[in-house]
């Protein structure tokens, strides 16, 4: 599982501009799956045909990034965030673009941190002049802030970015035990999340499942100075009934409790009170499906140093077999 | 055979498309645009199907979508006096609306005026404050009772319809948002030769932009099912008060957009062409949002990869919107190469 996590972590994908890591996935599902499929917004779709009810599962592929929007006269760039930025975490970070360019993410001299958002920041790449910052970035071109993922004690890990690479090597790990899914299984490795739950909804509408079941991170109750919340890291997959863009299916939501406590899976359920899910966009697609989630826990979401604990990872790849194992 | 660009415009201006009302104008624009199409399908939306098929057997299937709805008001109440009250109907420019001429299209089109405090009369500060919607008065010269047997509640209000030519190729005039890339639009699939077309073109204009979730272009490209899409609108032109950053320059050609949400395989595909066949033309960036009907349009569906080409204007959403026609001509010649030969790859 590792393995797979560092191969995604060091290609770059941020939103609408996942084909690269698309690409990669493609291939490395291909002996899994009846069919691996990239449909027209870069979605990667793996499907292995069976009997009964249509099960989707759906990790996104894209992480939260920056896009550059002007090039000073001086050779400073000027960026907009894509998706759910915190220009406090990313002060003075390092920053990656597409090419395997470096520059660093600063914030004007003397601006408070009060006002720390995008238009108050600049990239430094090194460049002394427009002329010359522009042979190597041009507008449009994205980055991202470097990835990285170390070890720390107890099994747990910490990096970037881990929402939603995590999600996307536990369903690449669990594609290996695809022989013993039950059902007509499909995995969707989707697009856009971060701006609006996008690519999940066409990627649903083509595959018409029964049951939509997104893997993706959750926030945690158990860190300092945090908001009341039932979930803590290392205690288990998350069985989501509730964000702030989904009321889950009731049904699925115990169905999964139920698979969980036959195999002695250890999970929590997962109420999020802020941030949505590819969940809300399986529901809705075309006439609508059964929808759930198996969130990941995960500290420090959307900062640079994301962390994630090596048994609810374990855990949620379980779960997920397990769900895909049971005739629904 | 093409339009002249300013007479297309101001024809396409002259036709009263406030969001809802798009049907309206259904007759004209059918006798206008007749010469240029092959097909015209009605979609119960409101948004208007104009094809032109290439002949190809299986050709794919480009849809070229251009708002056709335009901000405006509607009546919400008739008072005793003779006055009409409004609501907005799209993101109006508040500040603008005292002393405006506006035509309000009932049994007959009436003429009229919206009421201003004199500026001797104003309490001190009140010019600092922008007017509200519904304290605003309509004077037509009507009495309450002949006015209520010409206008009812929910009737459209729009400004005063002049498309005036300004020296050089500009124009201004009411709903250059959307009719400029309305036209645009028509100008692109008038240009391209049935001949030498690789793609099936879908021009739709489409309803209910102005008011929220692009639900008249999503309807109709539904039905169309395109293999790609264009999505043509206005984007602000480069003018006092507006940073070099979130503008394009009048006159440099259409505005490419760069997003999260549009398709960058498709976009640098136009803006390939626009270098090989030296058509002007300007990039922007949209981050997350490109506000347009582009951002819903692209997940109609299994979903259509989809890319931006704005025409930049000054004074958007006022009476006095102007544009420079020579942007409207070179994203024209950018539709008409992009549906031809050796133009975008399906």
């Amino acid at each position: 599982m590792r393995t797979i996590l560092k191969k995604l972590l060091q290609i770059p994908s941020v939103s609408g501009r996942e084909a690269r890591l698309g690409e990669y996935i493609a291939g490395e599902m291909q002996p899994y799956f009846d069919t691996v499929e990239t449909d027209a917004l870069g979605n990667v779709l793996c499907r292995k045909r069976g009997e009964g009810k249509k099960l989707l599962f759906c990790a996104h592929m894209d992480e939260i990034g920056f896009i550059v929007t002007f090039i000073e006269e001086d050779g400073y760039l000027r960026c907009a965030p894509v998706g759910g930025i915190d220009f406090h975490a990313a002060a003075y970070s390092k920053v990656v673009f597409e090419n395997g360019r470096y520059g660093v993410l600063i914030p004007e001299e003397g601006t408070k941190p009060e006002d720390y958002k995008g238009d108050a920041f600049v990239v430094d790449i090194g460049a002394k002049s427009r002329e010359a910052a522009s042979c190597l970035v041009k507008v449009g071109d994205c980055f991202a802030l470097e990835s990285s993922m170390v070890s720390l004690a107890g099994g747990r890990i910490c990096g970037h970015p881990l929402d939603d690479k995590l999600g996307c090597a536990i369903l690449m790990s669990a594609a290996g035990d695809a022989a013993s899914f039950q059902n007509d299984i499909t995995f969707v490795f989707s697009v856009q999340e971060e701006v609006g739950l996008r690519g999940a909804r066409t990627a649903a509408f083509q595959a018409e499942p029964d049951f939509g079941i997104a893997v993706d991170v959750t926030l945690t109750g158990d860190t300092k100075g945090a908001k009341p919340m039932a979930v803590s890291l290392g205690k288990g997959a998350a069985i989501k009934l509730q964000d702030k863009s989904v009321i889950c299916d009731g049904y699925l939501a115990e169905k999964m409790a139920r698979i969980a406590e036959e195999k002695g899976i250890s999970y929590q359920k997962e109420i999020l009170t802020a941030g949505g899910s590819d969940t809300a966009a399986l529901q809705l697609a075309g006439a609508g499906c059964r929808a759930g989630c198996v969130s990941i826990p995960l500290r420090y979401c959307h900062s640079g140093v994301e962390m994630a604990d090596s048994k609810d990872i374990q855990a949620c790849r379980d779960l997920i077999c397990a769900i895909a194992q049971t005739k629904f | 055979m093409y339009p002249d660009t300013k007479e297309l415009v101001a024809s396409l201006a002259s036709i009263m498309s406030i969001s809802g009302q798009e049907e309206r104008g259904r007759e004209a624009l059918c006798s206008l645009l007749q010469p240029y199409f092959d097909e015209y399908i009605p979609d119960p939306s409101g948004t208007h199907i104009f094809v032109k098929r290439s002949g190809r057997e299986n050709a794919p299937k480009l849809l070229l979508d251009a708002h056709f709805d335009e901000i405006g008001m509607m009546v919400r109440d008739i008072t005793e006096e003779g006055f009409l009250r409004v609501v907005s109907i799209g993101g109006l420019d508040r500040r603008i609306l005292p002393a405006a001429e506006v035509l309000i299209y009932g049994k007959e089109t009436l003429y009229g005026v919206i009421g201003a405090v004199p500026p001797h009369l104003q309490k001190a500060g009140d010019h600092k404050k922008t007017p509200k919607i519904e304290d605003l008065l309509i004077d037509t010269g009507y009495d309450g009772e002949t006015l209520r047997s010409l206008v009812d509640i929910g009737t459209p209000v729009g400004f005063y319809e002049k498309t005036a030519s300004l020296l050089g190729s500009r124009i201004c005039g009411r709903s250059m948002d959307n009719k400029a890339c309305c036209a645009a639009a028509v100008l692109g699939a008038a240009m391209v030769k049935k001949e030498d077309m690789a793609w099936d073109l879908y021009v739709t204009l489409s309803a209910r932009e102005e008011v929220g979730m692009a639900s008249g272009c999503s309807a109709a490209a539904y039905r169309i099912r395109p293999d790609a899409a264009i999505v043509t609108d206005v984007t602000f032109a480069a003018a006092w008060g507006v940073r070099e950053d979130e503008s394009g320059k009048m006159g440099a050609g259409p505005v490419l957009s760069l997003s999260a949400v549009t398709d960058r395989r498709l976009t640098e595909g136009l803006l390939q062409l626009c270098g090989l066949r030296d058509i002007p033309c300007q990039t922007c960036v949209d981050a997350c949002d490109t506000g347009t009907n582009a951002t819903m349009l692209s997940l109609v569906g299994a979903g259509i990869p989809t890319a931006v080409v704005s025409v930049p204007i000054t004074s958007m959403h006022t009476y006095n919107e102007t544009v420079d026609t020579v942007d409207i001509e070179h994203a024209a010649a950018l539709f008409a190469a992009a549906a031809g030969e050796g133009g975008l790859h399906p």
